[in-house]
C-alpha cells in the first residue's frame, strides 16, 4: 500500500487533557501546531444520562476500564500483572469525557519529596515555577471552590462558588470542625453558576459518564474549540505507531494509520507526547531502532518505569437515614489534608489525601458500589434498601512512591485493531502504601463514625481505580534517572518532548490533572522561548 | 433453557413482600437480549447456560457457581443485576421505598443541600516550605494576611 506522506512543524500526539492544554498555548503563541488522535470527538448528545437505561452505559459503553469498554479507538492494556486496573478513555478530550473533575494541586513540598523526606524523586522545577500556569488552567477550565484554603498556598479568585456540601458532606464537615482536622470545600471544574454555553451543574450525579450540560469541564468543550479558532489542526482518527528517526538519532515524525487503514507518515520539526502514563511509553517503546535499541530516548532504561497511580482506599459510612446519595457530582464535595505533609513519627513516609465522595444510582449500588457487600439472595433486598441513598464514601488517595518495577511494558502477543503492540501494567503496592493504608482506613472509618455513621465498610485499595497515570518517562536533571529535562524534552532526542502525567518525578496526594496541565502549558512556553519553533 | 436460567436469577433476586422476584420481571430474557450486545458476552452466556444445564439438579446453582467459577458467576451478576435494577417496575418500588424519582438524571438533575458550614481553621497555613526563599516568603505573606484576594498578576511574580 501506498504510504501518504506530509509535514507539520510541531506534532502533538493525544489530544486529551495535556495535548490540548498545550496545542492551545503554543496556537495561542502564534505556531503552526498539529494533533493526532486515535478517536473522535464526543457529541453533546453522546451524553448518556438522560437515558432511561443510563446505567447499563455507565457499566458497558461508558466503563472507564477500555478492556471492559472495547471501543473502536481503545488499544488493549493487559492487566493481570496489576492490582489496579487502567480507567482511561481514548477520544477528543481524552479521559476528561469520564474524569470527575476534582482539582486539587500539588503543594510546594511535593516537588522536593527526596530532599525533604529523603524518599522517590526530586523534580527539576518547583510549585513556584508552575504557580502562573494552574491560574491559567483553572481559568481556561473553569473552576469552582472557596478562596482562601490554608492547605495550600493562595490561588486567584475562584471562577464560581464550591459545589454544594450535600447532607452527608455537612455531617462531615461538622465532624471535622469537631476533630479540628483540617478540611476545604474542594477545587473542581464543575461550573456552579452559568458560563458561556456551558450550563451550571444541576446535580444530577454521575459525572463519569459525560456531562449534560457542560457544566463539567472536559477539553473538548474548554481548550479544544479555543485552540482550534486560533488555527490549531486536529485531525481524529489517527492512530499512530511509533515515532520515527533519522541516523542521528533525532525525531523525524511520526507513523500513523487512519480509520480506513491507510498509513500515514507526517514528518515534524518537534514531536510532542500526549497519550497519557500509558499511551505515551506504549509507544515510545514500539518505536526501537538501530539508535535506540530499547525505544526512542530510552537510554536511562527509565521509559515505562516508576509507574505511580495511588492506591486508593475508600471507606463508605452508612447512615440511618436518606442523606440523598445519589443527587451531587458523586466523586467530590471537599478535601482533608489533615495527613498530607510528612510526619516522622507516623510509620510510613509522605501522607494522603481523605476526599468526600458521595454515593451512586441503584444499579451500581446493589453492585457494591464503592466498598460495600450487597449479598445476592434472601437478604439482598433488606441490605439494598438499607444502604441506597444512605451512604457517603470517603476515598484516601495515597501517595505512590516510584519503583522501577511497577511499570508500563509492550507485549506483541496481543495488539490493537492496526497491529500495535497491546500495553501491559505491572503494578505492586510498597511496605510504605501498606502502612499508609492503613493509616488512612482508620482515619476515615473515625471520621464517618464520628459523623454519624452507623457501620462503615472498608477496602484497602479501589482496584478499578487506575486513572492517576504517573511517572513512565519521568522529569529529572540527571539523564542515567530521568527521560525528559525540566524543559518536557528528551535527554536523548530534544526534539521529542513528552508533556502528560509520563512525566511526574512524585505522585503527590491528589489528582494529577491541573497539574499535569500547568505542565504542558509551560513546556509550550518553554518552547516558544528557547525559539524552537 | 429459559427456565434453569429463571432458577438461577431467582436464586440472586428472590424477591419479597415489596420487591419482585427476578421471573416475575423476566430478567433472564432481558439478560439475553443484553448479552446480544456483545460477542464476549454471548460466548460467556453460553457457557453460564452450560453449566446450569449440567448442574440441573443441584438445588443451590447460584453458590455452586460462585464457588466453581467465580468470573462466570460475577459475569452472571452483573448482567442479572443489571436487567433487574435497569427494570422501570423495580425503579418503581425504589421510588416508593426511598426519596429517589423514577427517571434519568438528565435534564432535571437532582436538588443538593447547599454548602452551610464553615471550616474551622480558616486562618492556620498548614502547607509546609519546600524550602525555597520563593516559599517563605509566601508563607509569610499569607500567614500576615491570609483572607487577601490574589491577582493572576501577583501570582505571576512568584516564577523563580
Ligand atoms: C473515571 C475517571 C475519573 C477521573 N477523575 C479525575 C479527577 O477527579 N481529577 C483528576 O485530576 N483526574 C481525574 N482523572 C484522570 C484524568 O482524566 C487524567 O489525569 C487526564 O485526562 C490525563 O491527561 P492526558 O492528556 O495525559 O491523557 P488523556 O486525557 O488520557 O488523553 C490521552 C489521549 O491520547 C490519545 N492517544 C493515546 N495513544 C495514542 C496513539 N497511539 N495515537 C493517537 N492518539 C493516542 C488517546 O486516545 C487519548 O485521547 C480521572 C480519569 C477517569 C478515567
Amino acid at each position: 500500500m501506498t504510504v501518504l506522506h506530509d509535514e507539520v512543524n510541531v506534532l502533538v500526539v493525544g489530544a486529551g487533557a495535556a495535548g490540548a492544554a498545550f496545542t492551545w498555548r503554543l496556537a495561542s503563541l502564534g505556531v503552526e501546531v498539529t494533533c493526532l488522535e486515535q478517536g473522535e470527538w464526543q457529541r453533546p448528545e453522546s451524553s448518556l444520562t438522560a437515558l432511561k437505561n443510563w446505567e447499563s452505559k455507565r457499566i458497558s459503553e461508558r466503563s472507564p476500564n477500555p478492556n471492559i469498554r472495547r471501543n473502536p479507538a481503545d488499544y488493549p492494556i493487559l492487566d493481570d500483572t496489576s492490582i489496579i486496573k487502567p480507567a482511561i478513555y481514548n477520544g477528543v478530550g481524552g479521559s476528561t469525557i469520564l474524569w470527575s473533575a476534582h482539582t486539587p494541586r500539588f503543594r510546594p513540598s511535593d516537588f522536593r519529596v527526596k530532599s525533604l523526606d529523603g524518599v522517590g524523586a526530586d523534580w527539576p522545577i518547583t510549585y513556584w515555577d508552575l504557580a502562573e500556569y494552574y491560574e491559567i488552567n483553572d481559568e481556561i477550565m473553569g473552576t469552582s471552590g472557596l478562596h482562601g484554603d490554608p492547605g495550600n498556598p493562595p490561588r486567584a479568585p475562584r471562577t464560581t462558588p464550591p459545589v454544594p456540601l450535600g447532607i452527608a458532606g455537612s455531617r462531615i464537615a461538622k465532624a471535622l470542625n469537631e476533630l479540628k482536622w483540617h478540611w476545604w470545600p474542594s477545587d473542581g471544574n464543575i461550573l456552579t453558576q452559568d458560563r458561556g454555553s456551558r450550563r451550571a451543574c444541576n446535580g444530577c450525579g454521575p459525572c463519569e459518564m459525560g456531562c449534560a450540560t457542560g457544566a463539567r469541564a472536559s477539553v473538548d468543550i474548554t481548550y479544544w474549540p479555543e485552540a482550534l479558532a486560533l488555527g490549531a489542526e486536529l485531525r481524529t482518527g489517527a492512530t499512530v505507531r511509533r515515532v520515527l528517526s533519522d541516523a542521528a538519532g533525532k525525531a523525524t515524525g511520526v507513523e500513523w494509520v487512519d480509520i480506513t487503514g491507510q498509513e500515514h507518515i507526517t514528518h515534524a520539526n518537534i514531536v510532542v507526547m500526549a497519550g497519557n502514563g500509558i499511551g505515551t511509553p506504549r509507544i515510545l517503546l514500539n518505536s526501537a531502532s538501530k539508535e535506540h535499541p530499547r525505544g526512542i530516548g530510552n537510554s536511562s532504561d527509565q521509559l515505562g518505569r516508576n509507574l505511580m497511580l495511588h492506591p486508593i482506599p475508600v471507606v463508605t459510612g452508612v447512615f440511618d437515614e436518606d442523606v440523598e446519595s445519589w443527587s451531587g457530582n458523586d466523586a467530590f464535595a471537599l478535601l482533608i489534608q489533615e495527613f498530607y505533609e510528612n510526619d516522622d513519627t507516623r510509620d510510613f513516609k509522605r501522607g494522603y489525601e481523605m476526599q468526600v465522595t458521595r454515593g451512586q444510582g441503584p444499579l451500581v449500588t446493589a453492585l457494591g458500589g464503592f466498598s460495600l457487600d450487597v449479598p445476592w439472595g434472601t437478604d439482598h433486598h433488606d441490605v439494598f434498601e438499607q444502604y441506597f441513598g444512605r451512604v457517603a464514601t470517603v476515598a484516601v488517595t495515597c501517595e505512590d512512591l516510584p519503583h522501577p518495577n511497577n511499570k508500563v511494558t509492550i507485549d506483541s502477543t496481543v495488539t490493537d485493531r492496526f497491529g500495535i503492540p497491546a500495553a501491559r501494567m505491572w503494578y505492586e503496592l510498597e511496605e510504605n502504601s501498606k502502612r499508609m493504608i492503613t493509616h488512612g482506613v482508620k482515619s476515615a472509618t473515625d471520621l464517618l463514625l464520628k459523623a454519624g455513621a452507623r457501620e462503615t465498610y472498608a477496602k484497602p485499595f479501589a482496584p478499578a481505580a487506575g486513572f492517576h497515570l504517573m511517572g513512565t518517562a519521568r522529569m529529572g536533571n540527571d539523564p542515567r534517572e530521568s527521560f525528559v529535562d525540566q524543559a518536557c524534552r528528551s535527554h536523548d532526542v530534544p526534539n521529542l518532548l513528552v508533556i502528560d502525567g509520563s512525566v511526574f518525578a512524585s505522585a503527590a496526594a491528589v489528582n494529577p490533572t491541573p497539574t499535569l496541565q500547568a505542565v504542558a502549558l509551560r513546556a509550550a512556553d518553554l518552547l516558544r522561548e528557547d525559539a524552537l519553533v | 433453557m429459559s427456565a434453569i436460567l429463571e432458577r438461577f436469577t431467582n436464586e440472586l433476586l428472590p424477591g419479597n413482600g415489596h420487591w419482585p422476584s427476578a421471573s416475575e420481571i423476566q430478567v433472564s430474557s432481558t439478560m439475553q437480549k443484553f448479552a446480544e450486545r456483545d460477542s464476549q458476552q454471548q460466548v460467556m452466556l453460553a457457557q453460564l447456560l452450560d453449566f446450569l444445564e449440567m448442574h440441573n439438579e443441584t438445588a443451590a446453582v447460584a453458590a455452586a457457581l460462585e464457588m466453581k467459577d467465580p468470573d462466570l458467576f460475577s459475569f452472571a451478576k452483573v448482567l442479572a443485576f443489571e436487567a433487574y435494577y435497569t427494570s422501570p417496575k423495580v425503579r418503581d418500588v425504589i421510588a416508593q421505598r426511598s426519596r429517589y424519582a423514577n427517571r434519568p438524571p438528565q435534564p432535571a438533575g437532582f436538588q443538593v443541600v447547599p454548602h452551610a458550614v464553615t471550616p474551622w481553621n480558616q486562618d492556620a497555613i498548614l502547607w509546609r516550605s519546600d524550602g525555597t526563599e520563593r516559599s517563605e516568603i509566601v508563607l509569610k505573606m499569607q500567614q500576615k494576611d491570609p483572607n487577601k484576594t490574589w491577582t493572576v498578576e501577583e501570582i505571576r511574580q512568584w516564577q523563580p
